[in-house]
């Protein structure tokens, strides 16, 4: 066209040609869009693939010796191998090397004496499996050390005992009960080990030797529910975090939720809008967006140092509590004013109070947002540990903690887990994420579930 | 409360028309501002009992600020003023006197909205709750009220065997006049409404104008509408408003037959507005 077109074409073919143009703007946000939500979608199953990966073993394959009922627990004992020769006799292959072996204890003045002449039963290091009984000669405790002072190696180390000399394979007996395999990522299979030879050498003071397992039997095991923090992986578990972190947000929801949505309603409601409002607002979003360990600080501040609660799970409840406020009152907030004001004037129009109104109208309808808005506070909450360590979570715990002691979460043993070398451990933290993102879910999934079935009923 | 206005509004020659028979409510020296936008100036209005009066002009005129006032459904919201009297008859009390519980207003003046607004909650409970919050408690009584609410709006033979399904499975015509036996179910002395058929179709709205017409027999009605034809169809007198002054009020027949004002004329013969 040599003439200029007019500004506005009715030519079909051009405005079909210029369709097609204007809706590549369509094409391209759909795809990147698309091809954002794969990326994420697969980065989060990644993130599960691995910690499943890392974590079900020691969720699952790992079982408690103590259903066996005889024999003293190897808490990490996942299985027996029944021994192939007759009891008191030594298989054909063990050898005795060195002759002293170290006894750990947990206090210096233990009475080493009645030890002599008695079977003790002796557990070998992972990775290898099983473990000995053998007879004492001789006893003798270690010095015990001026207080203050530590030995270099096993501090944990409190006498020796001296059994026969080498060769003298009448001082070792086999444990007349199976032997224990003790777990280990490497265990994947106890069902392969049945009838194979299975090396028994261990480092309880060289005894080595094979022997063969005739008959694998699968042990549960609790030990990772059940028991605390642990200097071997394999008896470590999640029973002080899980029930810390349990109280942690129970109290943080106590004092969060009913403190935030009566805050959301009285903002909402009931204040006066004005410059004081206003700024109020404008705060408690920036609230919401302040790092979590200055809410650490304010917690050692306030609840510590200020009303000298201590380093608790109620302290530590509370710091989270403030923590989770201001999402809780926005939550609130964004609930209640998606309720519209011909609702309020309808009740208020009747000659109701506007507290009828709230209480029978607001509320009820704006359930399922509150809900939502404090589920999804309390699961960050879950997730929260650099303000836990600002209020004194601690890392080494094994018994369970109370409301008004020491404490710890979860978050903090998978930090403590992960920090350690030993690849047992990041095996543990794996299995403790698995948890603790499983809980996190439960507890979305069940915001949703409310979310739904609440909103079912309420139609504007 | 006397007012300082302007002595030359054009509000001065229109209240010289009263109604002959008894008046349920004044308005006298009515001024409303939202912050420091005049809405109404100097407004004087009669009401007569049991009667329909209607409240037409252009988007804007402060019709509805005028009907809200009787509600006191202002005070909700902020940077709301007003000065003057609304007079409640036969005791005479100030519907807008500061000393006056509104919510004494508001259970003595009902009010139907623009959009039908049922609570999301079932039809026997969007009847019940100006009982609710009066709290009577006597099940029957309620049960009573609700029937004879349902059946003064017109909907009882439609719902009555789905009391307790939700309001929201109600069609839009339905819904209002759900609404307005809500608005009855508690015996107002006034009914407020508020352009009741704005958001309904032609059947509806012609159901809730012969509502109304029924309605008239037992309660005074004031009703705002941007239809002019419904106004001529069911009110008794008329009030014509612009940018906050009332124009011309009058009865009906004579708003529409012979107004008084040139302004009133070009209104109604849809030459502004």
């Amino acid at each position: 066209m040599s003439e200029r077109p007019s500004p506005i074409s009715n030519d079909v073919t051009a405005l079909r040609a210029m369709i097609g143009k204007r809706k590549r703007g369509d094409r391209l946000f759909s795809f990147t869009g698309a091809a954002f939500i794969v990326l994420s979608l697969s980065v989060l199953g990644a993130l599960m693939v691995k910690l499943v990966f890392d974590g079900t073993h020691r969720l699952l394959e790992t079982h408690d010796v103590r259903a066996d009922g005889q024999t003293p627990g190897y808490r990490d004992a996942v299985g027996i191998l029944s021994a192939a020769g007759p009891a008191g006799t030594l298989p054909a292959g063990f050898e005795v090397q060195g002759d002293a072996i170290d006894l750990r204890g947990d206090s210096d003045d233990m009475d080493l004496a009645p030890l002599v002449g008695r079977l003790v039963g002796l557990k070998g290091d992972r990775p290898h499996p099983g473990n000995l009984l053998m007879s004492v000669v001789s006893a003798e405790p270690i010095e015990p050390l001026p207080p203050g002072e530590t030995r270099p190696g096993d501090p944990d180390i409190v006498g020796k005992i001296i059994k026969a000399p080498r060769g003298h394979r009448t001082a070792f007996q086999l444990v007349p009960e199976p032997l224990r395999i003790l777990s280990g990522p490497e265990v994947k299979n106890l069902e392969s080990l049945a009838g194979q030879r299975v090396a028994a050498a261990g480092r309880w003071g060289g005894a080595t030797g094979t022997i063969k397992a005739s008959r694998v039997e699968l042990l549960r095991n609790e030990t990772f529910f059940t028991s605390g923090t642990s200097k071997n992986a394999s008896e470590a578990g999640i029973w002080p975090g899980l029930i810390g972190t349990l109280l942690v947000t129970t109290i943080t929801m106590l004092m969060a939720v009913p403190l935030g949505v009566a805050a959301g309603i009285y903002l909402e409601e009931y204040a006066p809008k004005n410059r004081v409002t206003a700024v109020i607002e404008i705060n408690i979003a920036n609230l919401a967006g302040v790092p979590s360990i200055i809410w650490g600080l304010l917690g050692l501040g306030l609840f510590i140092y200020g009303l000298g609660l201590g380093r608790t799970s109620i302290t530590a409840g509370l710091t989270l509590g403030l923590l989770v406020l201001p999402i809780v009152i926005i939550a609130t907030r964004e609930a209640i004013r998606a309720v519209p004001n011909a609702i309020r004037e309808a009740a208020i129009g009747l000659g109701a109070t506007q507290w009828q109104t709230v209480r029978y109208h607001v509320i009820p309808y704006s359930m399922s947002g509150i809900l939502t808005g404090s589920i999804i506070a309390l699961s960050r909450a879950i997730g929260e540990t650099a303000p836990l360590v600002c209020v004194g979570a601690v890392i080494f715990m094994t018994g369970t903690p109370g409301l008004n002691s020491a404490f710890t979460v979860m978050p903090m043993q998978i930090f403590d887990w992960v920090s350690r070398p030993q690849r047992e451990f990041h095996a543990n933290a794996a299995a403790a994420s698995l948890i603790l993102v499983m809980v996190t879910l439960a507890l979305n999934g069940s915001a949703i579930y409310i979310r739904y079935h609440l909103r079912k009923k309420i139609k504007w | 409360m006397v007012t300082t206005q302007a002595i030359h509004s054009p509000t001065d020659d229109a209240h010289v028309f009263t109604p002959t028979g008894p008046l349920k409510a004044a308005v006298r020296d009515f001024s409303f501002s939202y912050g420091s936008f005049k809405a109404l100036k100097n407004i004087n209005l009669p009401i007569a009992e049991k009667k329909v009066t209607a409240l037409i002009g252009p988007s804007g005129c402060g019709k509805s600020t005028l009907l809200r006032s009787f509600n006191r459904m202002h005070d909700l919201y902020a940077n709301n003023r007003y000065e003057g009297e609304i007079r409640l008859f036969p005791e005479g009390i100030n519907l807008v006197g500061k000393d006056l519980e509104p919510i004494e207003i508001r259970m003595r003046c009902s009010m139907v909205f623009q959009k039908p607004n049922p609570f999301p909650k079932s039809i026997y409970e969007n009847v019940a709750y100006g009982m609710r919050v009066r709290g009577v408690k006597n099940k029957t009584l309620v049960a009573e009220r609700i029937e004879y609410a349902l059946r003064a709006a017109a909907l009882w033979d439609e719902v009555k065997d789905r009391l307790h399904s939700s309001a929201n499975a109600l069609s839009g015509g339905q819904q209002q006049r759900l609404c307005i036996a809500r608005a009855l179910a508690t015996e107002p002395e006034i009914l407020l409404m508020d352009e009741p058929t704005a958001a309904l179709d032609p059947m509806s709205t012609s159901r809730i104008e012969d509502l109304v017409t029924e309605l008239e027999k037992t309660v005074t009605i004031i009703i705002v509408t941007h239809n002019m034809h419904q106004a001529a169809r069911i009110s008794a007198y008329t009030a014509f408003m612009y940018l906050g002054d009332l124009i011309e009020f009058n009865e009906t027949e004579k708003i529409f037959t012979n107004p008084a004002k040139k302004m009133t004329e070009s209104y109604i013969t849809g030459r502004f507005g």
